[in-house]
């Protein structure tokens, strides 16, 4: 190596280059997916209303190829005892961050452009990616292992945020959700610039006092909190009676909160919303429902806590002390289960009781209940909800139970090839009768796919004494139940085809799938 | 290589033709070792000798790939409560849950053994110094091992593990903690396994060691034999030799001119034959220590 920056360059891209083509192809397989759909419904792309969809777009690209870049960079801290100057390694770091989510949002753009014809401008929203990265990275350094980290990573952040709406105007009226940053101006380069030259300032101060272990004065609450908040057990607690209740007790501790603070937390934030944007007493049912039906979005994040049996967050195998249990790993899987199960119903059961609380306050206050709940909401989705969160969660956890992430990211990859081929045979090849019948295949294979899926787990669980006849009978009589009412439902509605209600009879094989695959995915995990 | 069980009864771990690969590289490669009840066994080898895939084939964690493994007469896999429920396992990185605090530890792994004895986890928390408030995560390396050694004995188990036991804690600790359980354990009538490559403290401790070299047991038997197979002979030879001659039983030789020193295994007798007739003097014989012996075994 030549050169300092040059190595730290190459140090750099060495250890993280899987996290920048991971969230790279991440990226562009969640837009493309959304966009793929929109353009399969004959959406316009440069409709004037359709702008401001590209605008939240964009900035997913932005935040999901800055997440991939910090963490394919890593902690500046690795580096400090390196006989090297701080403002080598800041300009490194942000120098490096600069240019790889700028190129990354321009070849985006640029593969959005070519395959939807968006239209969307290149050099503004790269422009400021770039810009925005180094300001939050320059912000996270100066405020490492500090209870003000929080707090000063939102104000940088929303003051980006303000800065990028009011030239992009996502949800600004009509009037702003036009403006797609067509031109950068002299103001916007100087904005750049004033951005940039600040966080390398700010950052050089960061890394200089980090480096001799200075941190930034806390506030005394995080401390305090931790005072409050740490309970301490009873000294006098019985011991556990079996050891299913012991580890069921270790897994509730460690992850059963995830699905209640999730709710609670959601529900502040839907507070905090409704009082500072909307004040209408009659939106506030919609609120709820959207939250409670929406559980499986934050789910997908509990999941990959749920599954998690490795030593720390980001390793999945299973660590000696879990692997040393003297206890089977069905059994071991089941409590998994049922501490996923216990947190759903507490989770579900705050937003209930929310929900009642709520609607019994404002029926006091003189509404009447098709103000709180409106009357498009179909009846079933109250079963729907909880049941698709178990799934999402479970399914989710199984995989992660596994103990394989590298394993899990090829066959996402796999699966994104796939899709991304089927997206150019629809597109380029196919005529419109042709794109018909692949999107009935796809449509027939799927649900075919997971019942196949699920059938072999449970074979291969039975076989390896994994679960009992007994469990496998009463997870099947589920199915059958949960897939009949599914079907009793779909039939209300009119034009229902075969394709749905196969597809509703696959989705209910995800209900107890898990059963299987979880007891199979500990015990491929504790031995290896 | 197996040898002679000293006790009549069934080995406690018996392991046979067990090979283990990790890609292309053999971390265990035709493995057979046997661990006779009652006693302490050290099991000694190099960074990356093979010490902890042997235990995690021990403890169920890792499947053979070929051979076998019997714990307790066992298979490990086919049965984790059979076996882990009469082992106490101390890992190399002392892994216990950070967020549990000392008193919640010892309640939880209390729950998954009918044997524990709670006056004996009291006596080794006080004998400690552990604070049953104390969250995992504020110990200091000695005291986590600390804490992990008491859930593993609390239970008196049948066979102790104990992967490298040493890394972390202080000389002090290491001689009156560790020396004194593995001997109480031992004189129990109960079986230590242990790890190391820290050669004198297996000296110290152990009845019986196996030295393991990429994967492959070189030498297993009692200290006792070890120490009297292995000596270390000076000869003098009559002329100046760039090269020693090879005798029988030679493991290693370092010298110069005259004068070489051998380090011999098994019956010296036959090795002082063999050096008389090509006319060399035996200057000094001396024991070995296990450091020694090790070295001569794998270089």
């Amino acid at each position: 190596m030549r050169s300092i920056p040059l190595a730290m360059t190459w140090e750099m891209l060495q250890r993280g280059r899987w996290y920048l083509i991971a969230y790279f192809l991440g990226a562009q397989l969640i837009i493309s997916i959304v966009f793929g759909a929109l353009a399969r419904a004959g959406v316009d792309f440069e409709d004037p209303s359709i702008v401001g969809v590209g605008a939240s777009f964009l900035l997913t690209y932005m935040f999901l190829f800055s997440v991939g870049t910090l963490a394919y960079q890593g902690p500046p801290s690795r580096l400090y005892t390196y006989p090297i100057p701080s403002s080598t390694i800041v300009s490194g770091h942000l120098l490096v961050s600069m240019a790889s989510v700028g190129l990354q949002i321009l070849l985006s753009i640029f593969l959005m452009n070519t395959f939807f014809k968006t239209n969307w401008p290149l050099w503004g929203p790269t422009l400021f990616a770039a810009a925005a990265v180094c300001s939050i990275q320059a912000t996270t350094w100066f405020t490492e292992k500090s209870a003000w980290a929080p707090l000063a990573i939102a104000v940088v952040a929303g003051l980006l945020g303000f800065w990028y709406h009011f030239r992009c105007g996502v949800g600004a009226g009509s009037h702003r959700s036009t403006v797609l940053w067509t031109s950068v101006t002299l103001t916007d380069l100087g904005g750049f610039l004033a951005a940039t030259a600040t966080s390398f300032a700010v950052g050089n101060i960061a890394v200089a006092r980090n480096r001799c272990g200075e941190q930034l004065k806390p506030l005394g609450i995080h401390a305090w909190l931790c005072r409050v908040l740490d309970f301490v057990p009873d000294e006098k607690a019985l011991p556990f009676r079996s050891p299913a209740e012991a580890q069921l007790w270790y897994e509730w501790r460690l992850k059963g909160w995830g699905m209640p603070a999730t709710v609670m937390l959601g529900l502040i934030f839907g507070l905090a919303i409704w009082l500072i944007f909307v004040r209408d007493p009659k939106l506030i049912g919609t609120g709820f429902l959207v939250l409670g039906g929406y559980l499986s979005v934050p789910g997908l994040v509990c999941a990959f806590i749920i599954g998690n049996t490795g030593r720390i967050d980001t390793d999945f195998e299973m660590g000696h002390f879990l692997g040393s249990r003297p206890m089977k790993s069905d059994e071991m899987a089941r409590t998994i289960l049922k501490m996923t199960a216990q947190s759903l119903l507490l989770a579900f059961s705050i937003w209930a009781g929310a929900f009642l609380v709520t609607g019994a306050i404002l029926l006091a206050c003189g509404f009447v209940p098709t103000d709180i709940i409106p009357k498009d909401v179909p009846w079933w989705s109250i079963l729907a909800a909880p049941l698709g969160c178990w799934a999402v969660i479970t399914v989710l956890a199984s995989i992660g139970l596994t103990g394989r992430p590298i394993l899990f990211a090829q066959i996402c990859c796999a699966v994104f090839a796939l899709y991304l081929a089927c997206l150019c045979l629809s597109l380029f090849v196919l005529t419109d009768s042709g794109r018909e019948q692949l999107s009935l295949g796809v449509a027939y294979l799927f649900p075919v796919a997971i019942l196949g899926v699920t059938a072999w787990l449970y074979v291969t669980a039975l076989k390896r004494h994994l679960i009992g006849w007994s469990s496998a009978v009463a997870c099947a009589l589920v199915w059958i139940a949960i897939s009949s009412l599914c079907v009793l439902i779909g039939m209300q509605y009119p034009n229902g085809k075969l394709v749905s209600y196969l597809i509703l009879v696959g989705l209910s094989a995800l209900v107890v799938a898990p059963i299987a695959a979880a007891s199979l995915a500990v015990s491929w995990n504790r031995t290896r | 290589m197996l040898d002679s069980i000293p006790s009549s009864a069934s080995p406690i771990v018996e392991i046979r033709q067990l090979t283990r690969k990790f890609g292309d590289k053999a971390a265990l490669n035709d493995l057979s070792l046997e661990v006779p009840r009652g006693g302490v066994f050290g099991l000694i080898g190099g960074n990356g000798a093979g010490k902890t895939t042997l235990i995690k084939h021990i403890l169920g964690m890792l499947k053979a790939q070929q051979g076998s493994v019997h714990v307790f007469g066992l298979d490990p896999v086919q049965d984790p409560v059979g076996t882990l429920g009469r082992i106490g396992y101390l890992s190399e990185e002392r892994e216990l849950p950070d967020w549990m605090r000392v008193g919640e530890l010892i309640r939880y792994t209390q729950a998954f053994f009918p044997n524990w004895d709670e006056s004996y986890a009291e006596e080794l928390r006080e004998s400690f110094d552990l604070d049953k408030k104390a969250r995992i995560k504020t110990l200091s390396r000695g005291q986590r091992a600390r804490a992990g050694l008491l859930v593993a004995l609390a239970h008196r188990p049948e066979l102790l593990v104990l992967d490298e036991p040493s890394s972390g804690l202080d000389p002090v600790v290491r001689r009156d903690i560790l020396g004194a359980i593995i001997r109480t354990i031992a004189d129990e009538g109960r079986t230590v396994l242990f790890s190391s490559h820290l050669l004198d403290e297996v000296e110290r401790v152990a009845d019986r060691v196996a030295i393991i070299h990429h994967g492959q047991i070189m030498l297993t038997a009692s200290m006792e034999e070890i120490k009297e197979q292995h000596r270390r002979v000076t000869l003098r030879f009559e002329q100046t030799l760039d090269r020693p001659p090879e005798l029988v039983g030679a493991l290693s030789s370092t010298g110069q001119g005259k004068e070489w020193t051998y380090v011999c295994n098994g019956e010296t007798t036959q090795f002082r034959n063999a050096a008389e007739a090509i006319g060399a003097t035996v200057v000094e014989e001396a024991a070995l220590t296990l450091d020694e012996i090790f070295i001569s075994h794998i270089l």
